[in-house]
């Protein structure tokens, strides 16, 4: 049950996007709809043009999701109490972490399909976006998208899976890791499987 | 004296909950895990017996069973599960779902071949999936406290227990037992466990690859599927943004970050 969230994260990115609207989309819905489909397209490009891909997807991340906020909730309590040194750090050493360790695992694009069901507002900023994603023979994949409206527009802050976030299933990691060992250590694992990731997709 | 030396292990194996910082006592009872030293030790033994004997089981499994046949022995399991999610969804008020659950358990018994084919999900009628943990927490009963099952896996003190009293409202185990086949009922969820196993083998070797702390991101991720599953998949409490305001970030900051 657990493991539909990794493969919406894996196959999140797999999709394109049905314009069957039940009512004129919102400006969120529309917002959701041109992301999916930015990364449909950088699924298209074939997986040797490893460079291209990520590049893509680095793209991707910059402009249509809040790092600043994911990066600092990502790190829960531990934020306030980092070194100016260690921020800069982590949230460079995080970013890269979803690019070579999530992203460039991605496969080829393969014909899913995404419906956007239906979207609620939860605060002032806030709205989810309800997605499902069709893939053939298997269950339907319940994909719910978390965008805010920052002031550099609507950025996406939360992709969740059957229920599962993405976003409060890192931070426990990441609080947990830190309260034992540290921030440093955190970022130095983080940078150690980045490595292995490179030296993996190399080989 | 067995619970005598069980009681002395877990006290033993309690950690120690902050006394100084208010963020980190409030992040200790969000987690809720205060067996956590004895948990993780449990979590590694059962990675152990996965990769020695669950895991290769559940490839085999997959390897010499085509998927139709796969799902077939999943359909008649599923179905045999029926009376608990129709006893459970009428414990918990919810009439809609029993009916649901009623209909399924006739039409598959019947014109599904003994389960064999889930013929009432083509009709319309949708599978639920309610237990008594799940009862117990519409009950308005929390977790209590995070637990890692022996072989099972993730669990919680009310969850475990709900387990057991499913077994316990199962009326197919009676049957089972008046007839002396208590073996086809521990073979049934042997069967149940294998097969679960066999459909997340890439996506939890992949949790396993991208985490940081395994044991961590197993908690959190059992932990929202059973939000979830409670709720029905409406949205639940569980939320990162919890407690944050909109604006707690200022420019200053962002500028180092980008």
């Amino acid at each position: 049950m657990i493991s539909r969230f990794w493969l919406a994260v894996v196959t999140t990115v797999s999709l394109t996007v049905s314009t069957s609207f039940a009512s004129p989309p919102t400006e969120p819905e529309q917002f959701v709809a041109a992301v999916i489909d930015k990364a449909v397209k950088a699924l298209e490009l074939p997986i040797e043009a490893r460079a291209e891909r990520e590049a893509s997807f680095y793209a991707l991340l910059n402009q249509n999701f809040d790092m600043p906020t994911i990066v600092r909730v990502v790190l829960g309590r531990h934020w306030r109490t980092a070194s100016k040194n260690q921020k800069t750090k982590f949230a460079k050493v995080f970013k890269t972490h979803l690019i070579k360790v999530y992203t460039s695992q991605l496969g080829i694009y393969d014909d899913e399909i995404i419906q956007i069901e239906k979207s609620a507002a939860l605060s002032e900023k806030d709205t989810i976006i309800y997605t499902l994603i069709l893939r053939g023979d298997e269950e339907p994949l319940r994909l719910d998208w978390r965008v805010r409206q920052t002031g550099h527009g609507l950025k996406v802050i939360d992709i969740a899976a059957e229920g599962v976030s993405m976003l409060t299933t890192k931070r426990s990691e990441f609080t947990s890791l830190v309260a034992r060992e540290g921030v440093d250590a955190l970022i130095g694992r983080l940078e150690l499987m980045n490595a292995e990731a490179q030296h993996g997709s190399d080989s | 004296m067995l619970a005598v030396i069980f009681a002395a292990l877990v006290l033993s194996a309690c950690a120690t909950p902050p006394s100084d910082d208010p963020e980190a006592v409030a992040e200790w009872h969000a987690i809720n895990d205060p067996l956590e030293p004895l948990n993780r030790g449990i979590f590694q033994f059962n990675v152990g017996i996965d990769k020695v004997v669950i895991r290769p089981l559940a490839s085999g499994y997959r390897w010499l069973f085509p998927s139709f046949m796969r799902d077939s022995i999943k359909n008649v399991l599923d179905n045999l599960s029926e009376p608990l999610n129709f006893a459970n969804s009428l414990l918990q008020g919810d009439i809609g779902r029993a009916g649901t659950a009623a209909g399924r358990l006739l039409v598959n018994s019947t014109i599904g071949l003994a389960g064999l084919f889930d013929i009432a999900e083509t009709m319309g009628l949708e599978p639920v999936d309610e237990d008594f943990g799940q009862t117990l927490a519409t009950w308005g009963t929390g977790e209590v406290a995070y637990l890692i099952l022996p072989v099972l896996g993730p669990s919680s003190v009310r969850d475990g227990l709900g387990r057991g009293i499913d077994f316990f409202i199962n009326p197919i185990n009676y049957s089972l037992d008046n007839a002396g086949l208590e073996w086809v009922g521990w073979t049934m969820t042997a069967v149940n466990g294998i097969d679960q196993r066999s459909r997340h083998i890439e996506t939890l070797d992949e949790i396993e690859r991208t985490s940081v702390d395994y044991y961590a991101a197993i908690r959190s991720l059992y932990r929202q599927r059973r939000q979830d599953l409670i709720h029905n998949g409406e949205s639940t409490d569980l939320d990162p943004f919890y407690g944050q305001s909109d604006e707690f970030i200022d420019e200053r900051e962002q500028s180092s970050m980008n």
